[in-house]
């Protein structure tokens, strides 16, 4: 697995949350609004979206309910719980400081000690 | 592949889960597929759009390897986690009680109870802490119905006199955490079950002991009212007590088997036959036995509650 898939892993539950945060939402629509957001960059597949949308609901994070929409079956909604508000906050904070840091680090390298003036 | 294959390959998949668990996430992935299909955006041919929305679905594989992460599912681990604490653990404590106190094990014998009901609750709550680990629903069900019938039955029976309020700061506390914890769990099983209320399998699963309980609250209230002693049949199966035989059976069918109608007949097995055995106990005084009759009826109806409701939530 390529180091930037890992990553892009690793985001997936800030994602969900992040796409939850205004109102419930059920899987297909989860992943269609991260596809628009993102320009296409984050496409995600159902086997991973549902098992992480599991996941998140077994820590509390978001709580399912199935409801009928007008001439549809029934759906599994998702809505963003207030714990799980609280680790959005609190990922996007780390998000931002590890992107900082990593952008920092790349862009501005120490001089070479060869090319230090004496 | 298409949208039924896929759910096909995927059930292959689950097929650890619990039926319920197992319907509920198929239910779940076959409603995204057919939001896919009737997604208008993702272009006007119908069978274009089946076709993409399977594609980006990744491998029921995949999948399924993603939901067993998840829960890690098990049932024979979760049978055992409830046959041996219930019926090997549990015994052990008590014989272990009589043989340092040299006490009868007898339910007359007031230390006996206090301490077999103690031990009780102190094991559910533990089996409750490993639920909470194994993610499972059916243990969560049946030890924190277990330990709620418990601490009612430690409150009930050991209720301060409203004298003892100011003399006794000790037993006050011992009944407040009592209340505490009767009540955060009451609180606790009743926001699962009403997430889970449409699955009235789990439902009747999780409380029959309560519904049992206070069947024999009433019928045990009215035998002392009434000084009817009644006759508790015992009968054996090559010297173990057949009720309790009939109660592993019944919990080792409802845990392990995969068809809903089975487990159904299961759990029915075990209320069923110990609720005839209590009308049997009672018999011929009419209040104990239209009671221990209702507990039965109950049952079936919503069994045929269950059945009329098939298919209207998970994928069948």
């Amino acid at each position: 697995m390529s180091q930037i898939h890992q990553l892009r892993k690793g985001s997936t539950p800030l994602l969900i949350l992040s796409v939850l945060l205004p109102e419930k939402k059920y899987g297909y629509q989860i992943m269609r609004e991260l596809e628009q957001r993102s320009d296409g960059y984050f496409t995600m597949t159902a086997a991973l979206l549902y098992p992480a949308l599991h996941e998140l609901e077994q820590e509390g994070l978001v709580e399912s309910e199935w409801e009928s929409d007008p001439g549809c079956r029934k759906r599994k909604y998702y809505t963003i719980t207030t714990s799980g508000r609280a680790a959005l906050q609190e990922s996007h904070a780390e998000w931002q400081t590890f992107v900082a840091n990593l952008f920092k680090t790349l862009e501005n390298p120490l001089p070479h000690p060869k090319e230090t003036p004496k | 592949m298409n949208a039924d294959d896929y759910l096909d390959r995927l059930r292959g998949q689950l097929k650890n889960f619990l039926p319920e668990q197992q319907a509920d996430i198929l239910a779940e992935i076959a409603t995204h597929l057919e939001s896919g299909e009737q997604d208008e955006t993702r272009g006007a041919d119908a069978d274009a759009r089946q076709a993409h929305v399977v594609a980006e679905m990744g491998s029921p594989r995949d999948m399924g390897d993603g939901f067993q992460a998840v829960y890690q599912p098990n049932r024979w681990l979760d049978f055992l986690l409830i046959f041996v604490p219930l019926y090997v653990v549990y015994p052990l404590l008590k014989v272990g009680y009589n043989f340092l106190t040299n006490g009868p094990i007898y339910y007359d014998n007031a230390l006996f109870l206090a301490f077999s009901i103690r031990v009780a609750i102190v094991l559910g709550l533990v089996m409750l802490i490993v639920a909470q680990r194994r993610r499972s629903l059916l243990l969560f069900a049946f030890w924190s119905s277990d330990a709620i019938t418990r601490l009612i039955a430690l409150i009930s029976r050991e209720a301060l006199p409203a004298a003892d309020l100011t003399t006794r700061p000790a037993a006050v506390l011992h009944s407040v955490l009592g209340w505490a914890l009767l009540c955060g769990l009451a609180y606790w099983l009743t926001r699962v079950l009403w997430k889970h209320r449409a699955n009235l399998l789990i439902v009747l699963f999780a409380l029959q002991p309560l519904i049992g309980s206070l069947a024999g609250y009433i019928t045990t209230t009215y035998a002392l009212t009434a000084g009817v002693a009644p006759q508790y049949p015992y009968w054996t199966v090559a010297g173990f007590s057949a009720q309790g035989l009939l109660e592993i059976v019944s919990l080792a069918g409802f845990v392990l088997l995969r068809s809903r109608d089975l487990r159904w007949v299961a759990l029915l097995l075990g209320m069923g036959n110990y609720s005839m055995m209590m009308a049997y106990a009672y018999w011929p005084h009419l209040l104990p036995v239209a009671v221990w009759m209702l507990y039965s009826a109950i049952m079936l109806l919503l069994w045929i509650i269950d059945l009329r409701q098939r298919g209207r939530l998970a994928y069948e």
